[in-house]
């Protein structure tokens, strides 16, 4: 037990920590997009996984990884279009539609990857990104090594929450869109395009989520695997209502979430011989409990409520 | 009376109707699917209708999908009466299998006739149903967490937990050690088949009996009309004197059970022992069955029977033609997403109607 607190077994924890903590910041980072503008980020999960598909067959037939991160992006937009223009526009419930989205992803991935990659025992398989320690950065100590030595799709999620975190509290834009998640009917009143704002906010969910699918086939793994995304769409939901709607808030609940991915890879390595069944059970275990503590949070409220003109709460 | 029946069929006809162009949708759009990856739809679709109805053995399997099928897709439309969204049926559908394998591994030597086994097998499936859907609906209830997410990540967890219980050797795996699943159930345990010459077993008649409880429940009792008040107006449903939290509790835990159910009744009728992959996806794709026949019991036992075939048929298709089964869920959400979105058209005529006459719109 006591070789679990030296350095050489807690930098790899912790750089895996950041590592694991990307996929959840894109989902969390554009789940908010959504949430702050009123509409539920339900549906991240299926943008996650059509994100993961998109970037890995673009990156397996072109060899470009950043061609594949844009395609995951469009896919991820274009698949959360079909969700706003049904939840902002008709007024579906959102978790209704988020959940036929999640379906439809899952259908539509593995159908083409069965199509175009046939079934077989070994996995088709791509040069993920690697490692670019960042100029003077990666030099400090521990806090280099452990945030600097990382991918590129990393940094690019530090960059995105920073961009979050002064789009929403600094510009007039921003808190525009919050006035119509705090109170759609007032934001109206001040002759807002609610719906449109609305709908272009879930665009951008879509746009970061695919990114979001798309770091787990081509900066994690390399390739793509039927539902990869396992979850962590639904996880991000949690973490962003654990972080208080807030993106500095999520990006310090992915951390957590990154965290406990990180402690489950490690467990078996640092000799503890629970079943592997039990390790992955903890991610999922870890979002119950953050549902049991922070249960739907301070969400806006006017989230979720569905906006037309003319229309009252009465 | 009679203008009563007329405006009932009427209505009933918008909502056949609906249904009907919400699935020429869905079969168009998998179309265009299939030729995106270069398949001829004509040839997929023929191949699946072949593969679903073409022989007796054929019907029979479609029938004994429906089955589990039609129980999940009860489940599912007894949760969104009560406004919850129970996307874990799926979960809650291995709690059961769990459930009724564990009572048979308890009374496997114990002699007792068919059925007192098949009974208590089945009611224990029913109760750790009821549990897995507890939790949700408590999280919910007491803490205002969603219970889309908290029913995704129980799935996850029971499916990681059968997978650690039926892995080679593990505590309920077969002696063998061999293969990861529990030992085939005991004979009297097995559910009798009730169609002569093929596999078709009695599940698919309790299906039905639990499609005859459900509309007997949400529309003579007073258990199924608070779970309905609450789902239509919770805040005039608290003030009539109902407890919100209690009664979104009992819904859950129902949902759970009768999903239990279907676990139960997969694993007596159909595969007799428990493994990972027992579910291709029931517990999602009862979301559409429940959707498609508008939560009404009995449209619930059409689309079953609908989805039933479309799994049979696309499974005879992958084997024949090559083309991937997976269309099959493609097809599913498609038509959830149609029959949705033409729902909301269909209400959005009724609230113009309402602005011409210069009223507000009531949300």
């Amino acid at each position: 037990m006591n070789n679990l607190l030296t350095w050489a077994t807690l930098l790899p924890l912790l750089q895996a920590t950041i590592r694991m903590a990307a996929p959840y910041t894109f989902a969390a980072i554009g789940g908010i997009y959504s949430d702050k503008a009123g509409v539920s980020s339900i549906e991240l999960e299926g943008l996650l996984l059509i994100g993961a598909f998109a970037g890995f067959v673009t990156v397996y037939f072109t060899q470009n990884l950043l061609l594949g991160v844009l395609a995951a992006a469009l896919a991820g937009m274009l698949l959360s279009a079909i969700y706003a223009y049904m939840v902002v526009f008709l007024g579906s419930k959102a978790a209704l539609i988020g959940t036929a989205v999640m379906l439809l992803a899952g259908g539509i991935t593995s159908f083409y990857y069965r199509s175009i990659f046939g079934v077989s025992v070994e996995y088709p398989s791509i040069v993920p990104f690697r490692n670019v320690p960042v100029p003077l950065l990666s030099k400090i100590p521990f806090i280099g090594d452990i945030f600097f030595r990382q991918n590129l799709l990393v940094y690019l999620g530090y960059i995105l929450v920073v961009v979050t975190w002064f789009f929403f509290s600094k510009t007039a834009l921003g808190l525009q869109c919050r006035a119509m998640g705090e109170n759609p009917f007032a934001a109206d009143t001040l002759g807002l395009p609610v719906r449109k704002y609305r709908f272009i906010n879930v665009l951008v969910t879509g746009l970061i989520a695919g990114i979001s699918g798309a770091y787990l086939s081509l900066a994690a793994s390399g390739s793509f695997v039927e539902n990869m995304s396992s979850e962590k769409g639904y996880a991000a939901f949690a973490i962003i209502i654990l972080g208080k709607y807030s993106p500095v808030g999520a990006f310090l609940g992915c951390l957590l979430f990154g965290f406990a991915d990180a402690f489950q890879l490690n467990l078996q390595a640092l000799g503890f011989n629970v079943p592997y069944q039990f390790m992955l059970m903890l991610p999922y275990l870890f979002t119950l409990i953050v549902m049991f503590v922070s249960g739907s949070g301070n969400q806006p409220e006017g989230h979720g409520k569905f906006f037309r003109k003319g229309a009252q709460i009465l | 009376m009679k203008d009563k029946l007329l405006s009932f069929l009427k209505s009933q006809l918008k909502s056949i109707i609906l249904i009907i162009v919400a699935l020429i949708c869905s079969f168009a759009a998998a179309a265009v699917v299939l030729l995106f990856a270069g398949y001829n739809p004509v040839e997929a679709f023929e191949s699946i209708l072949a593969g679903a109805i073409g022989s007796r053995t054929a019907i029979a399997q479609s029938f004994g999908k429906a089955t589990p099928l039609m129980i999940l897709g009860i489940s599912v439309a007894v949760a969104f009466k009560g406004s919850s969204f129970n996307i874990g049926a799926e979960g809650q559908f291995y709690a059961g299998a769990l459930g009724a394998v564990l009572c048979e591994m308890a009374l496997h030597n114990s002699g007792l006739p068919s059925a007192a086994i098949i009974t208590l097998c089945l009611l224990s499936a029913f109760l750790l149903g009821a549990v897995w859907g507890m939790i949700p609906g408590y999280l919910k209830a007491s803490r205002g967490a969603s219970e889309v997410v908290t029913t995704v990540m129980l799935t996850s967890v029971i499916l990681l937990l059968v997978g650690f219980l039926v892995s080679q050797g593990g505590p309920i795996a077969e002696p063998r050690g061999i293969y990861p699943e529990t030992q085939e159930i005991v004979e009297s345990a097995r559910l009798p088949y009730i169609w002569k010459g093929t596999r078709l077993h009695l599940g698919f008649a309790i299906a039905l009996a639990v499609v005859a409880a459900s509309y007997f429940f949400l529309e003579k009792t007073t258990g199924g009309y608070k779970i309905k008040a609450t789902g239509l107006n919770p805040n005039a449903a608290a003030y009539g004197g109902i407890s919100v939290g209690m009664v979104t509790i009992s819904t859950m835990m129902l949902s759970g059970a009768i999903a239990g159910l279907a676990g139960g009744v997969e694993v007596l009728g159909t595969s007799w022992k428990l493994y990972v992959n027992l579910s291709p996806g029931y517990g999602y794709n009862a979301i559409a069955v429940a959707l498609l026949g508008r939560l009404s019991p009995i449209g619930i036992v059409f689309s079953a029977l609908l989805f039933g075939m479309l799994n049979t048929g696309c499974n005879q298709m992958a084997r024949y033609i090559g083309i991937p089964n997976t269309i099959a869920a493609v097809i599913q959400a498609l038509v959830l997403l149609f029959v949705v979105g033409f729902s909301i058209l269909e209400n959005k005529t009724f609230s113009l109607k309402l602005k011409k006459k210069g009223g507000t719109v009531c949300e």
